[in-house]
């Protein structure tokens, strides 16, 4: 089902306002990761579309009707909490039926389905174990199936791999994607993980204090951000404060194109990714920047340059291009692409 | 030396549950078989103690009711601390800890006496409340809700409340989920605290000897009936009816150690 958000506001009792004036749109089947800092709202908003919170303005619509109103027993949605919360005294078969019970299913019906779940999530012989008899990642699994059981029409996770080990994380993380392409159901999950997000996510819906920064696929939130905060928040990126002049702005002595539409003199916040910057030695006068120090991680090599101005930039090279400058070399720098935002 | 002290630390406690346990029980019991089994089971089936007995009974199951159904609702209402007035509520709850019983029954007496405005409000309709049944229960209900308040309280913030939710998105209502999430899992802290008002409501003296006015045969309750037999050196019937409270706070101490047990086994899974 689709969600939408219509200038959803969220005060809690004492003042916090948590979430401001909200609006999006996600499509049926989408998953879409909700990303943002801790406080930016992004729970909120979960807990908005399950009933569990009421807006204290505007509207949420799911699959074309208005529930703002509508309590969580009938909204019909799915949702898997940071640590579960399943049923302790329950057995594992016990937890995922309790939605299916709840809606009056025949035993038949019950029993098929719970089966059915066991198996997808290879649980089947854990099925008379208690919660606390299970590791994390088996809770987690047993949840996603008691989520799944009753066939919700939008599934919910709030920061679902949280306290979860890296390994396990991993393999959790494909498995809910593969639960997402076998079910289609319209899927949003928490988490300040950008690196999750980009990586399960269709779109990506980025928050900050309380509002919408972006909402878009995982490539134009990183190679098109809208906003100075998406572009800093969203993969690495060096960002510098400076004033526009006669419609450029210069960094390390490069000067960068800017929207013609900026005011001039405007202060701007200009962000250079790691990896659109490429670096070559070249002679001390010539040179934008002498290199610090330089660190493999892998696929590429991080350096970091000091340019003349004193100040430190990140830049990320390939490892396919094999050279790493050793630190003090004096280097150029060619800025492929950067973004320029208005403050 | 440390296994001198451990002696000596066993010793001591066997000698404090000899002299204030063991003795009295064996005292009480001796003395109300003192003359055979004929003459106790004579004065137990007494009219008079009978009635008393079953006076006692009916308050505590009528007190275990009211207390089940009041004590649930206010230890979530304390432990949430989302409605107001919960502040207001733990205060009254914890009052009777402190308050002396007979103060308490003196309270409800200048309250629902014949003399004061509620008592002769609550009379028009025929409604008795001091020196008959309604007050002895309420004088009970008051000394012993703080029990099973205390015991569900702890439990219910250790549970948190993520699995109600999570019982709500899946489409139970918030009467349902009481019964299929909380009343399970609060199953051991409210018969732990239920075994407590039990214990307390079959000893109760002070409160309802105020309230009640202890009238033979009317509103005379199995402590009073003791205190009374007592008083008039009925010396056989009192110890007879004391064995056989003595007797049912035992097998009430037996099955709250077994609560103990089994609901701190459950606990401990959690």
């Amino acid at each position: 089902m689709a969600i939408e958000f219509v200038e959803v506001e969220k005060v809690y009792p004492g003042g916090t306002r948590s979430v401001r004036g909200v609006s999006f749109q996600i499509r049926e089947g989408e998953m879409v990761g909700v990303l943002g800092p801790s406080g930016s709202g992004k729970t909120t908003v979960l807990r908005l579309i399950t009933g569990l919170e009421r807006p204290t303005k505007g509207d949420v619509w799911i699959g074309g009707r208005r529930v703002t109103d509508l309590p969580p027993q009938q909204r019909n949605v799915g949702l898997v909490f940071q640590n579960y919360a399943l049923f302790q005294h329950m057995t594992v078969y016990d937890n995922i039926s309790f939605g299916l019970k709840e809606k009056r299913v025949s035993q038949n019906e019950i029993d098929h389905r719970v089966r059915e779940l066991l198996r997808f999530m290879r649980l089947e012989t854990y099925a008379n174990r208690f919660p606390h008899e299970l590791s994390g990642g088996q809770q987690q699994r047993v949840a996603l199936a008691r989520a799944l059981a009753p066939r919700p029409q939008i599934l919910l996770f709030d920061e679902p791999f949280a306290a979860i080990d890296t390994q396990i994380r991993r393999e959790l993380r494909t498995f809910v994607r593969q639960v997402h392409e076998e079910t289609g159901v319209t899927s949003l999950f928490v988490t300040h993980d950008q690196e999750e997000a980009l990586e399960v996510a269709d779109r990506v819906l980025v928050l900050h204090e309380g509002r919408v920064e972006q909402l878009g696929t995982p490539e134009e939130v990183y190679e098109r951000p809208e906003t100075l905060f998406v572009a800093s928040f969203i993969g690495e990126s060096n960002v510098w404060m400076r004033p526009l002049q006669n419609g450029h702005v210069e960094v390390a002595g490069i000067a960068l194109p800017v929207d013609p539409s900026l005011p001039d003199s405007a202060e701007v916040a200009v962000v250079v990714r790691p990896k659109d910057v490429q670096i070559e030695p070249a002679s001390a006068d010539e040179a934008h920047a002498q290199v610090i120090r330089s660190a493999f991680k892998g696929a590429y090599s991080a350096c970091w340059v000091r340019t003349k101005d004193c100040e430190i930039w990140e830049v990320h090279i390939p490892s396919t291009e094999r050279h790493r400058e050793s630190a003090g070399t004096w280097v150029r720098m060619r800025v492929l692409k950067s973004f320029v935002f208005p403050r | 030396m440390s296994r001198i002290w451990r002696i000596s630390g066993s010793a001591i406690t066997y000698l404090w549950l000899l002299a204030f346990v063991g003795i009295p029980f064996v005292a009480v019991l001796t003395g109300a078989l003192a003359g055979g089994w004929r003459p106790f089971w004579q004065c137990v089936t007494s009219q008079e103690a009978l009635f008393a007995l079953r006076m006692t009974g009916e308050i505590t199951g009528v007190t275990l009711l009211v207390n089940l159904t009041l004590g649930v609702p206010m230890a979530f209402w304390i432990a949430r601390k989302t409605v107001p007035g919960w502040r207001m509520v733990q205060w009254i709850v914890e009052l009777p800890l402190a308050v002396s019983p007979v103060v308490a029954g003196l309270a409800l007496i200048v309250v629902y006496g014949p003399n004061a405005l509620l008592g002769r409000l609550l009379e028009t309709v025929h409604i008795k409340v001091a020196f008959a049944f309604p007050g002895m229960v309420l004088a009970t209900v008051f000394l012993t809700l703080p029990f099973i308040v205390h015991e569900t309280v702890p439990a219910i913030r250790a549970i948190g409340n993520t699995q109600e939710q999570a019982a709500y998105v899946l489409g139970a209502s918030p009467w349902r989920t009481l019964w299929r999430v909380w009343l399970p899992q609060l199953k051991w802290s409210l018969l732990y605290g239920l075994a407590l008002t039990t214990a307390r409501s079959f000893g109760e003296f002070g409160a309802v000897l105020v309230v009640s006015g202890s009238i033979v045969m009317v509103t005379e309750t199995a402590t009073l009936f003791v205190y009374q037999a007592s008083v008039n050196s009925e010396l056989q019937a009192a110890y007879a009816v004391s064995a056989t409270l003595a007797l049912a706070s035992f097998f009430l101490i037996v099955a709250m150690q077994f609560l103990k047990r089994v609901g701190g086994r459950s606990l401990r899974g959690h």
